[in-house]
């Protein structure tokens, strides 16, 4: 039997009919096929200003000896600074390579064959990715309006439902459920599933019905949050986010953790960059001042767009979003199609400096002739 | 959608003509079981029978010879899997190409000719240790004649959704009646097969409705490989034309073509009304048919972000690939091969599939060889005085050897027509046979 039609036998069906996901190539790649000098990432979500000076300073004098050696498994001292700043036990907290790790965990922990998770049909797209590839059903609700939909999610619950995901804000069209909705939803949902809050985006958000789905935990004993270092604090590089939920959830959980999984480096620089509060505003007011500017260039355009929270923003365009991908990396601007969050015809941008917009906006009049 | 007859049997038998009978019973006791009709069903006995005389011909008895029946409902699927190791590929050319050493015998007429003109579409596909015969044949559906009738003009709001057994029939009708001939499927004449086409999910469907449940357009499309999905439409009633609705039928396909293994959208045939702006027009290929002749626009779009690649191809290729890749913006890098006198096969071997229905032959090389020039000649008389006019080969530049065919191509009239962009391992560039060259 060639290694082909042995593949084929070893396979799970959920396996075999899974695309896996190929992430873009390292810039100087990118720039010799593309032909362009230089290259603006804005198709990740990532900070622009980078981490604060309080996680540079860490960086810069880590202890190189450390590198030998293996890190805290469980990110001992990052859980204690989280829960003091928090008002919880360190025990709530769960720290991982990334969100995007900490999705597998919970995946992992609630879900066996037959089950399913709900969550929207237009949103990130790895809770619906870790599901099918682990074998289990993944319902989507569509958005309304750009928004999750309550309704919709509850009319999908049966007993095979294990998880509910909701993006909030939502990447990528900004919207999100205030307290009081939040609130009403979970009351809903009751006490029989998990419900998941990625709140990757929580640290952009000012406006103050926005629910702090930390606090919540203490409320609903079902309530999973999770957080990144990736966006605000800049430590994409790094790998590391967490979730936090009541004790006996996160205990449950932690058993299909990996230990181990999150680097030193990655701890001390996130220990430090929760010191910072400088870097949290003057963040914030970039994306102010960035958001302000695009809206009044877009309209000059004629394009529409959804601004809502989180450092991104949608603009839909009147063609392929994937060859207005192509035509602006010939211009050095990386963006985020939308074919395949569903929403064809649209660009996610991250919001960055505004010297960086501005090319923005000019590779969007070039395309548009 | 009501449940139709699918499944899958095997049989495997090794290739000793005393297994024959073994073969075609099975066969036809499966395929009758898949629903096909008795006139259906003895055709497809006939190929197998062809084919199996032809296998034992040039394997030995105690080669095994798997055959797969599979049953979709619409149509039954029969497939031949045996081993390439040792067997001498030429016999799988459609055509025989005679040469001097004389040690290959050349007979008028295949086996496998015979069975390609009993079945609906017939294709060879290798891999890296086996070949894979495969044969389709359809159910027998009644042809319906549509009718051009007065139906009452959509109002308010629409909603697109997955079409029902009796929208879909209306959309065939509206659809026939109020496009070209040529915008719209050869099925929708028998809106039966389209329903249970649809029914299996082999085609996908949407449908705009208003509230009180009157069409106002509708749009189709399925995989035509892992890659690729095609689709026919949108088609719009008279009424709405000139809405969004166009736009919105195509965005519902794309919704929910995203985050499945398909990684482009085409149409080589749409309608008056595809929202063209959202598309990458491709370039055009003829349709050739009873010596008139039509040019049309194939409309794509990726999927994803395409982050450049690296293509390596014949020198013959090459301005037609570089202005191509700058009309659609793609970041490619193109190397190039040349014959430097290595060694090669003497004998060229080619897949025909062959849609006999449609008047299309798609050429894909299996093997290359020094006798292309004269195999794809032989190929092309062979296919023209069979009344098939329209013959296509898909290079996919992913693979050196199929590249290595470009210059024997050219040579017999073949052009370089469209690239669709990462439709096999890497870009497919369709060539099309234009008789009397020049166009
Ligand atoms: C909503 C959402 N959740 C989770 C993640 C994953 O973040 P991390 O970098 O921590 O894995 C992202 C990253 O884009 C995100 O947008």
């Amino acid at each position: 039997m060639s290694p082909f039609w042995r593949l084929e036998r070893l396979l799970p069906e959920y396996v075999k009919n899974f695309e896996a996901y190929i992430p873009s190539r390292p810039d100087a790649e990118l720039m010799k096929l593309f032909g362009c000098a230089r290259l603006h990432r804005l198709n990740n979500n990532e900070n622009p200003l980078g981490p604060s000076e309080e996680a540079k300073k860490a960086i810069h004098s880590f202890d190189l000896k450390k590198v030998a050696t293996y890190p805290s498994g469980d990110s001992f001292y990052l859980r204690n600074r989280l829960a003091q700043l928090f008002h919880k036990t360190r025990d709530q907290f769960l720290v991982g390579n990334g969100a995007n790790e900490v999705i597998a965990f919970v995946i992992k922990a609630f879900c066996e064959q037959g089950d399913n998770i709900i969550t929207a049909d237009k949103t990130f797209a790895v809770y619906e990715w870790v599901a099918k590839f682990s074998g289990l059903e993944a319902r989507m609700a569509p958005l309304n309006n750009f928004e999750f939909d309550e309704q919709r999610m509850l009319d999908l619950i049966d007993k095979k439902t294990k998880i509910i995901f909701v993006c909030n804000p939502n990447n990528p069209t900004g919207t999100f459920w205030n307290v009081s909705r939040f609130k009403a939803f979970m009351q809903s949902v009751g006490p029989d599933r998990i419900v998941v809050l990625d709140e990757a985006y929580a640290e952009f958000v000012e406006d103050e019905s926005y629910p702090d789905g930390i606090r919540l935990v203490e409320e609903y004993d079902n309530l999973v949050v999770f957080r990144t270092f990736s966006k605000m604090y800049g430590l994409a590089g790094l790998r590391i986010g967490y979730l936090c939920a009541n004790e006996q959830t996160v205990n449950a959980i932690r058993k299909t953790c990996v230990v181990y999984s999150v680097n030193g480096l990655a701890q001390t620089a996130a220990l430090a960059s929760l010191e910072s509060n400088d870097h949290v505003r003057q963040t914030r007011e970039l994306m102010k001042q960035a958001k302000y500017f695009l809206k009044e260039q877009l309209e000059e355009l004629s394009l529409d767009y959804v601004i809502g929270e989180g450092n991104f923003i949608m603009v839909k365009l009147p063609m392929s979003d994937t060859l207005a991908y192509r035509m602006l990396m010939k211009r050095g601007l990386m963006v985020r199609t939308m074919s395949g969050f569903r929403f064809p015809g649209y660009i996610r941008v991250s919001i960055s400096h505004l010297d960086v917009m501005g090319e923005l906006v000019d590779g969007l009049r070039f395309i548009l002739k | 959608m009501p449940k139709v007859e699918s499944g899958k049997v095997e049989l495997v038998a090794n290739s000793d003509l005393s297994f024959l009978r073994v073969a075609t019973s099975y066969v036809e006791s499966a395929s009758l079981a898949f629903g096909l009709g008795e006139t259906e069903t003895l055709s497809l006995t006939i190929a197998v029978e062809e084919i199996f005389v032809q296998l034992c011909k040039i394997m030995l008895p105690t080669d095994t010879i798997r055959i797969n029946v599979f049953g979709s409902g619409f149509e039954v699927v029969l497939e031949f899997i045996f081993s390439s190791h040792d067997l001498d590929l030429r016999s799988f050319n459609m055509v025989c190409v005679p040469d001097d050493s004389g040690d290959f015998e050349c007979n008028d007429e295949t086996g496998m000719i015979i069975a390609s003109r009993m079945v609906d579409s017939f294709s060879l596909e290798s891999s890296e240790s086996h070949l894979k015969l495969k044969l389709v044949k359809e159910k027998y559906y009644p042809e319906i004649e549509h009718l051009s009738v007065v139906t009452p003009a959509p109002s308010g709001a629409l909603d697109i959704r997955e079409a029902g057994v009796d929208e879909l029939k209306e959309l065939t009708r509206m659809a026939s009646v109020n496009y070209t001939q040529a915008a719209v499927p050869e099925s929708f004449k028998f809106p039966g097969k389209v329903v249970d086409m649809a029914s299996v999910g082999y085609l996908k469907t949407a449908v705009a409705k208003d509230n009180s449940g009157v069409l106002a357009g509708g749009l189709v499309w399925k995989s035509e490989s892992d890659k690729l999905v095609t689709f026919r439409g949108p088609y719009v009633a008279p009424e709405c034309r000139g809405t969004d609705i166009a736009s919105r039928l195509v965005d519902y396909m794309l919704e929910h073509v995203a985050r499945t293994n398909a990684l482009g959208v085409m149409s080589t045939w749409p309608s008056s009304d595809l929202p063209t702006q959202m598309f990458e027009n491709l370039g055009s290929q003829f349709f050739f048919e009873d010596g008139r002749q039509q040019e049309v626009n194939a409309y794509f779009r990726l999927l994803n972000e395409d982050d450049g690649n690296v293509v390596t191809v014949h020198p013959c290729m090459v301005d037609f690939l570089r202005e191509k890749y700058l009309d659609l913006f793609l970041a490619r890098h193109i190397d190039t091969f040349s014959d430097s006198g290595e060694t090669r096969a003497a004998h060229s071997v080619l897949s025909a599939f062959i849609l006999r229905m449609s008047n299309r032959i798609i050429l894909r090389p299996v093997i290359y060889g020094r006798d292309a020039v004269e195999n794809i000649k032989a190929h092309v008389n062979f296919l023209m005085a069979d009344g098939l006019t329209n013959i296509f080969f898909q290079m996919d530049l992913g693979f050196a050897d199929n590249g290595r065919f470009a210059p024997a191509l050219i040579h017999n009239s073949f052009q370089p027509r469209i690239v669709v962009p990462m439709a096999g391992k890497s870009d497919m560039v369709i060539f099309q046979y234009i008789p009397g060259g020049d166009h």
